[in-house]
């Protein structure tokens, strides 16, 4: 299915943020990651997840760092703050209320459609 | 370099292209690469022929413009040149801050280095400062007697030592001209001791009492005589005070400089000898 591109791009520092909570990643885990876990509806160019971190990390909610592979390539890791891990429950406490506002208004017969 | 190559770093230097703070420019190329070799593994691990897995990876990293467009937003010249600008006004602070702390901590206790109150001073003070801060700079009288402590004292955070007494006096005078460099030394931060100065006294063993000459009558007492400080500081906590008696009993045997203030109160004697013809030079 393909979605609306500003459904996506409002939530993306909330999924990114979400990713990095168990433990740190690199850019290329992350995208891999947002599509294993859902199932391939949110694949992203990938090229536009890196504005995404960059900003995050300018606004202090994670923090990159690079890292050497066994193979020697470097790595660009990024780590979750204490900021971010606080954004982060923010984000997903609007997001529940938000998504469950739009659940109520929604007919049970569209939910079933969008499902 | 395979086709593909040369396609990555063709959407690679146009993305780069559209970063403005070039500082950042080599950190965004190289994730982005890294990006597109780690998709380009995972393809060739899952069976995929190079060549596709090369081109799929550059496809899947969308629109070379889009991306460096958003990242030029985030990457600002103005924000990054700034915070550029005030690492390096940092360390030049930093480098002056260490640069002033040595000189002030390591300066000898030397007239090579001089400091007034702490600051450096122009090359002229060196001549002013030898020749107002000598108990016996040139003039027309000759010293007729030097004094000599026995001691140094301390004075609550100070600590005073005797560099130089000396009586200058004509033979047809009964006064005479007397000049007493102290030097004082202290911790570096408590500063110098002026509080001391304009309540400091001399007396000697004929009975005459010298006031700071600006205090006026001292009780109402008459006084025999004024007395003139100045001070001067050499390095950080080093301090020369010069005492002048311009019309000081040339028959003084001995001279006590007081202050009874506390918590700095003191006494200093100081006793003098005639100078011998031979010395007089």
């Amino acid at each position: 299915m393909k979605f609306d591109k500003s459904l996506l791009s409002g939530s993306t520092s909330m999924l990114v943020l979400s990713l990095l909570s168990d433990r740190d990643k690199y850019g290329y885990e992350m995208i891999s990651q947002l599509a294993l876990r859902s199932e391939n509806v949110f694949e992203m160019k990938e090229g536009t997840l890196y504005p995404v971190l960059h900003g995050l990390e300018k606004d202090g909610y994670i923090q990159g760092y690079e890292k050497a592979t066994e193979t020697g390539r470097k790595r660009r890791y990024y780590h979750i703050t204490d900021k971010g891990r606080r954004q982060l429950q923010e984000q997903t406490e609007q997001w529940n209320a938000f998504s469950g506002a739009v659940n109520k208004i929604l007919t049970p017969s569209e939910i079933g459609q969008l499902i | 370099m395979s086709d593909a190559y040369a396609s990555i770093n063709q959407w690679l230097s146009k993305v780069i292209g559209h970063v403005r703070y070039t500082p950042d420019r080599a950190a965004v190329r190289d994730e982005l690469l890294a990006n597109y070799e780690d998709h380009m593994d995972s393809l060739i691990c899952a069976g995929v022929p190079k060549d596709l897995a090369e081109k799929r990876a550059l496809e899947a990293l969308g629109d070379p413009d889009e991306t460096g467009a958003l990242l030029n937003r985030i990457h600002s010249p103005l924000l990054g040149w700034a915070y550029r600008i005030s690492q390096w006004m940092l360390c030049v602070v930093l480098i002056v801050l260490v640069f002033v702390i040595s000189w002030h901590l390591f300066s000898p206790d030397s007239f090579t280095n001089p400091f007034y109150y702490g600051y450096p001073v122009p090359s002229y003070y060196e001549e002013h400062f030898a020749s107002s801060f000598s108990a016996e700079s040139e003039g027309e009288l000759r010293p007729t007697k030097r004094g000599t402590a026995t001691d140094g004292i301390r004075a609550g955070k100070y600590s005073f030592e005797l560099e130089q007494a000396s009586l200058k006096a004509s033979d047809n005078s009964d006064t005479g001209e007397l000049t007493v460099i102290l030097k004082a030394t202290a911790a570096l931060y408590q500063g110098p001791p002026h509080v001391l100065l304009n309540s400091i006294y001399a007396e000697d063993d004929l009975g005459n009492q010298y006031r700071f000459g600006y205090a006026g009558p001292y009780q109402g007492e008459f006084m025999s005589g004024e007395l003139y400080i100045s001070l001067v500081g050499r390095a950080l906590g080093t301090y020369y005070i010069k005492i002048s008696i311009p019309s000081s009993d040339k028959n003084m045997n001995w001279l006590d400089i007081v202050h009874e203030k506390e918590p700095n109160a003191f006494r200093l004697r100081l006793f003098f000898e005639e100078v011998k013809d031979d010395d007089k030079e």
